[in-house]
């Protein structure tokens, strides 16, 4: 690897850049030069301009620069990885909702099948967990509860998080279910409702839609 | 004074920086110049083009997944004879920069011999990728569930543009095939293999006790600027200036990475997590996929009729009258990035069919996320005079960084009986400034 300009990842304590301290040119042309490069590099996704083979490692993608999947690369965004889609218009018809729950211990699965983007792969980064979002509508006048369990990769066998909801009306499930140690690539969960109570003459409670979303917490 | 900022990187040759050797006017300047240029790439401050990750220079694309989707819906042909649907027929939305080899799945249960083609249309309903068949896997049994449904995965990897365009399945459907089940969908760049760890020299995790003091955060109110008379030659190595330089440098380096300079005294991101940069009014608005939906396949109807007696076992969606109160066809519960709510970016295509050729003119489609107002209706529009039409909803409100209820609605500007048939097929949520 050759470099025709300087290239650094290495801060300065402020007791190397104050009044007296000596003047170690090494050290600060490489922090202070170096790290302007760098940080173009990071911004610009190339070589920054200079015709030699630059000095940052590639990202989670192979590419380089950042790309916004977290911490180094980039604050992460916000956004959903696998969805259900069900409305109650009505004047529409055809509409299904995800699962339909009637009988308390009744339980309805659903597989779902997503692709994480690649990512920095650590425990706190904010790609390793996908957190649940889901509407349940109590069936009739009364109220209903559910849980809704996000297992891991295992399976039946493996762990679980899980979310309740109780309603007399369309309420959603809470941020407990999460999809934890996401992998870069396709992933699978199997994901579980399970009618739990009813009560004041519900009948039971249709799921509506629902997700799996990434970075909702800041950290973990 | 004049600033100092580099129009573009100008960097230091490394025997600038050989032990023993002079500090240089030059390459303190050209270090300040740098920074300046990187911090305006950044935040499009100065009247900078802000990295927007269209690519190189314009920053790393983002390669978003564009749709995943649990369906979970029989499909099976009730019609009675042997017909070809187009099973899903969606919108999808690709970033600018991002043009290129993606990968679509779709999981449905086992066809024999028959085929399963994909087209691409453009917004004017020409194909850009003629009807192609999908390379299917070997049977197996949905494993997780226990529920013992045998599916296959049909795949194509395919060229897509930039922008909007639209993705379709189409599948001959048998008329003794009527158990034939659409568990879901994904769409996703083609990649070659996902990465982990690529030897990081940051730690992005990690904040500790500090060994030097650092800007409160990166924003406009401490940013620090550099002028040219700050470093002449023959003047005095300022701490003046190496300090201040220093710590602008550490301060960007968390904005731009989002992770922690290694010993710094706490996290200076907590203001541009997420993506939440409302700090610079300048940075670039970024073009951002959010998800595709499909609510339906293309089976006629002939007449208003309850969807199990459709022809595909009520894979359809439409309005059964001329309703004037607006009717929720879509819904979804979707987490948003946090990007700017005023105006709102976030926009709805919707893509639907005129089975019967009828003009679709009077129907109107909103999107409203729950607890904030609705988007202004909009009427649909042919697409390139074929049946199939096409409405665009912009500025939907939403919440930022934040679960977003999303409901899509539809209503007819007068009320009546249903005589102009519509059945929609699927919806696209993006961000497009």
């Amino acid at each position: 690897m050759s470099l025709s300009r300087i290239s650094s990842s290495e801060p300065l304590a402020d007791s190397e850049v104050r009044s007296l301290a000596p003047a170690v040119s090494r050290r600060l042309a490489t922090s202070l030069a170096g790290r302007g490069r760098y940080l173009l590099e990071l911004l610009r996704g190339d070589t920054a301009g200079f015709a030699d083979d630059g000095a940052t490692p590639l990202n989670p993608q192979g590419q380089r620069g950042i790309d916004r999947s977290g911490p180094p690369w980039g604050d992460a965004h916000q956004h959903p990885i696998w969805v259900t889609e069900y409305a109650n218009g009505t004047d529409v018809l055809g509409e299904v909702p995800t699962a339909t729950l009637t009988t308390v211990g009744q339980i309805v699965g659903i597989t779902a099948r997503f692709f994480v983007r690649p990512f920095y792969v650590s425990p706190l980064a904010p790609y390793s967990r996908a957190y649940f979002r889901g509407l349940g509508t109590r069936l009739t006048a009364g109220t209903a509860g559910a849980t809704v369990r996000v297992y891991g990769p295992d399976g039946l066998a493996g762990s679980f998080t899980s979310a309740t909801l109780s309603t007399t009306g369309t309420a959603q499930f809470g941020t407990g279910a999460y999809a934890a140690e996401l992998r870069p690539g396709w992933n699978e969960r199997l994901i579980q409702f399970e009618l739990t109570s009813l009560s004041g003459g519900a009948t039971g409670m249709d799921i509506g839609p629902c997700s799996l979303n990434q970075v909702v917490r800041r950290t973990h | 004074m004049a600033r100092l900022r580099s129009a573009t990187p100008v960097g230091v040759p490394p025997r600038d920086t050989s032990p023993d050797a002079s500090i240089f006017r030059r390459w303190l300047a050209t270090s300040a110049g740098d920074v300046a240029l990187a911090s305006d790439l950044a935040t499009g401050a100065n009247s900078t083009t802000p990295i927007d990750h269209s690519g190189a220079p314009l920053g790393c694309q983002l390669r978003m997944p564009l749709a995943a989707q649990h369906i979970g819906r029989i499909v099976g042909n009730v019609s009675g004879a042997d017909g070809n649907y187009y099973i899903l027929a969606v919108p999808v939305f690709v970033r600018a920069g991002e043009a290129g080899r993606y990968r679509l799945t779709v999981d449905v249960t086992p066809f024999g011999a028959d085929s399963v083609f994909l087209e691409v249309r453009n917004t004017s309903w020409a194909l850009t990728l003629n009807p192609t068949p999908g390379q299917t896997s070997e049977d197996s049994t949905i494993a997780l569930t226990s529920e013992g449904l045998v599916q296959v995965g049909v795949s194509w990897a395919f060229d897509l543009a930039v922008g909007l365009q639209y993705v379709l399945v189409k599948r001959l459907m048998r008329s003794n095939d009527v158990g034939a089940t659409l568990f879901g969908w994904a769409l996703d760049h083609q990649r070659g293999s996902a990465g982990t760890n690529n030897g990081i020299l940051v730690d992005g995790t990690t904040a500790q006790g500090s060994p030097y003091g650092a800007l409160a955060s990166y924003a406009p109110a401490n940013v620090l600027e550099f002028y040219d008379e700050e470093v002449v030659t023959d003047g005095p190595l300022s701490a003046w200036v190496t300090s201040r330089l220093n710590r602008k440098i550490s301060a960007l380096w968390e904005y731009v990475t989002g992770g922690t300079v290694p010993g710094n005294v706490a996290r200076q991101i907590s203001n541009t997590w997420d993506g939440n940069r409302t700090t610079w009014s300048a940075e670039a608005l970024l073009e951002f996929p959010i998800t595709s939906i499909a609510v339906g396949a293309s089976a006629d109807i002939a007449s208003p009729k309850t969807p199990s007696l459709t022809q595909l076992s009520g894979w359809i969606r439409y309005p059964d009258k001329h309703a004037t109160a607006a009717s929720v066809f879509s819904g979804t519960i979707l987490q948003m990035p946090g990007f700017r709510t005023s105006p709102s970016d976030l926009r709805v295509e919707v893509l639907m069919e005129a089975p019967n050729n009828d003009t679709l003119v009077d129907w109107r489609f909103d999107a409203i996320v729950s607890g904030l107002a609705a988007a202004t209706e909009v009427a649909p529009t042919q697409i390139g005079g074929s049946r199939w039409w096409r409405a665009q909803i912009t500025g939907v409100p939403f919440t930022t960084a934040a679960t977003n209820q999303l409901d899509v609605r539809i209503r007819h500007s007068t009320s009546g009986a249903l005589t102009k048939l519509v059945q929609m097929t699927g919806v696209c949520v993006y961000f497009d400034p």
